[in-house]
């Protein structure tokens, strides 16, 4: 079955000399096209031969010997990449972020990535070879504006030249504030954070982020870095921050359904508290403990 | 050519047998697999003669030598002492490992509290070379926690068990865990302590298994279960005031479990259970299994 012919194998071999785990037919139809006329149809053929494994439209991974799944070949945040790079920018955030930085020991089959609101993409998720890719669509206020502070390129496989666009730390951090039901909760999320202090997080950064996400991401973010002990972070960076006039829900999934007398109001941030308050501060103190 | 190996402690399963446990028990394959390292490296531990009746595996993989049905994702607990291991730091030499399949190299440990009385080594870091179903190096990593806080309880030698059926082994071999009524005490303070999901999982699964009459799993003596409990607020209480001031005393946190959990749905479906007991294990059971079987049983009813 995997037997390569002289095409087939010269494919592979340009593939190895540059590198890389992964061919596409829009990207790589010049260079295929000095072997075949048609680089699609020679692509499948290898395909139905195990010797690629194809992980979307025109997408493909190479099978390496003895493998017999594409989730071998390829991290599932790769091959996201791979369906995401061919349609525009992509940034991999929220949970998936935050377990990559091993702010959480949880593990997800589902990849989540931010995309632009005006993308091509006319669908939520995407089935992967063994998970889901799931597309938060961003409004351009929300989508990161300093390259090099927000998002990081990571290679996606030691000794190869396949990179993955993934969320710095910071960036990471208000990706699961601002949508904690895609962070597996707000007690993913609030960890994520507590543990974030014993790591060399740029807390500055996470505030200018905040910051620039609107009103409601301040208050949330200065209420929570209070409740970390990091109340000089905040009112460095939130010096004008008042609560009047404010009513700010803190967990914006609401996934503890409250009732109105059991919410306290922050009277400093106007951040709705719709946590129990133990919880909150047993989250924190758990990230200090085994 | 199934297997492969040389002075492996485990029998190395083929890609083809994880791939096919992991689909038939709903674990992804890169958890699964890091359960495996894990279950290597208690052995290794073992053989290096760390386990005794005061020197333990704690925690959810503890627990599954009762059958529980919770995957444990990232984390390796131990409870030991200075007998065993002096100073702490020499535990990074204990847990490093090496065979023809498989490397674990562990980082330094250092002081996860304020007293001293925990420790940790993260990342662990591993080279799984007998499988490639974890491509993601970000995935080849565990933690290893260490407590030095002194057992109140002696631990039980039991049969190491694995929810999957892989044929690791031939016999089940024996490892040393921590009593069960230790482990419900430290369960029942991390749930007051922490209001962490995973705690009131497993409280609710020592309640359901501990029950009287066919199926029962742990023998648990509530009367001793209380006495436990009182000897570990009052350590903890003493290495962490701020953290426990709400539990003055047992029947503060017995109290605490009656009242209602409110469990954040968001977390509660990463809880990873076993594919066959997912369904089974939802929070309308676990709150019944604490409110009506738990509670009462602490309070002598």
């Amino acid at each position: 079955m995997r037997a390569a012919g002289p095409i087939a194998a010269r494919v592979l071999e340009a593939l190895a000399d540059s590198r890389r785990r992964s061919i596409s037919v829009a990207e790589d139809r010049a260079w295929l096209s000095q072997w075949t006329k048609d680089p699609n149809a020679l692509l499948e053929s290898m395909a139905d031969s195990q010797l690629l494994y194809r992980v979307g439209r025109g997408r493909y991974v190479v099978a390496p010997r003895g493998t017999f799944s594409a989730t071998q070949a390829a991290p599932a945040e790769l091959i996201a990449a791979l369906i995401l790079g061919a349609r525009g920018d992509y940034f991999i955030s929220y949970l998936t972020a935050l377990i990559d930085y091993r702010l959480t020991d949880l593990h997800s089959t589902t990849i989540y990535a931010g995309i632009r609101q005006a993308g091509t993409f006319d669908v939520t998720s995407v089935a992967l070879p063994d998970g889901t890719l799931r597309l938060v669509r961003l409004s351009p206020r929300n989508w990161p504006v300093d390259r090099d502070r927000e998002l990081t390129r990571v290679r996606a496989l030691a000794d190869t030249k396949e990179f993955i666009w993934r969320a710095t730390m910071e960036r990471a951090l208000v990706d699961g504030l601002s949508r904690p039901d895609l962070a597996a909760g707000l007690e993913t999320v609030i960890g994520c954070w507590a543990r974030a202090r014993q790591s060399d997080a740029d807390w500055d950064l996470v505030c200018a982020i905040c910051a620039r996400r609107g009103r409601s991401m301040e208050r949330r973010c200065a209420l929570l870095l209070r409740l970390l002990g990091l109340d000089a972070v905040a009112k460095r960076n939130f010096p004008n921050l008042s609560g009047r006039g404010a009513s700010t829900p803190l967990d914006r999934s609401n996934s503890f359904e409250l009732s109105p007398e059991q919410i306290t109001r922050d009277r400093d941030t106007g951040v709705l508290v719709n946590v129990p308050e133990d919880h909150l501060r047993g989250w924190i103190a758990a990230a200090a403990t085994p | 050519m199934d297997r492969c190996g040389g002075d492996a402690v485990i029998d190395y399963p083929n890609d083809r047998a994880i791939a096919a446990a992991a689909e038939k028990h709903g674990i992804p394959a890169p958890v699964l697999i890091r359960d495996l390292v894990r279950v290597v490296e208690v052995l290794n531990l073992k053989n290096q003669d760390f386990f005794s009746a005061r020197s333990v595996l704690a925690g959810s993989m503890g627990l599954r030598c009762f059958d529980s049905p919770r995957f444990t994702v990232y984390d390796a607990d131990f409870s030991t002492s200075s007998d065993t291991i002096n100073p702490p730091t020499a535990m990074k030499a204990k847990l490093a490992y090496s065979d023809d399949d498989l490397e674990i190299a562990p980082a330094d440990l250092v002081p996860h509290d304020q007293g001293g009385t925990a420790w940790k080594s993260a990342p662990v870091c591993f080279t799984p070379v007998f499988t490639s179903l974890i491509p993601n190096e970000d995935d080849r990593s565990f933690k290893a926690d260490v407590s030095f806080r002194g057992m109140l309880v002696d631990g039980l030698e039991v049969p190491f068990k694995l929810p999957y059926d892989l044929a690791i082994w031939d016999d089940d071999p024996a490892v040393w865990i921590m009593d069960p009524h230790e482990t419900l005490a430290e369960k029942i303070l991390g749930w007051g302590a922490h209001r962490q999901v995973k705690h009131y999982a497993d409280l609710a699964y020592i309640a359901i298994v501990s029950r009287p009459g066919n199926g029962r799993l742990i023998e648990l003596d509530y009367a001793c279960a209380r006495e436990v409990l009182d000897g570990k607020l009052a350590v903890m209480s003493q290495l962490q005031p701020d953290v426990y001031a709400a539990f003055p005393n047992i029947d503060a946190l017995i109290a605490d479990l009656l009242a209602k959990p409110q469990l954040d749905g968001a977390q509660w479906t990463e809880i990873m259970y076993l594919r066959d007991q997912r369904a089974r294990f939802n929070p309308a059971l676990l709150e019944v299994a604490v409110t009506h079987i738990l509670v009462p049983g602490l309070r002598g009813g």
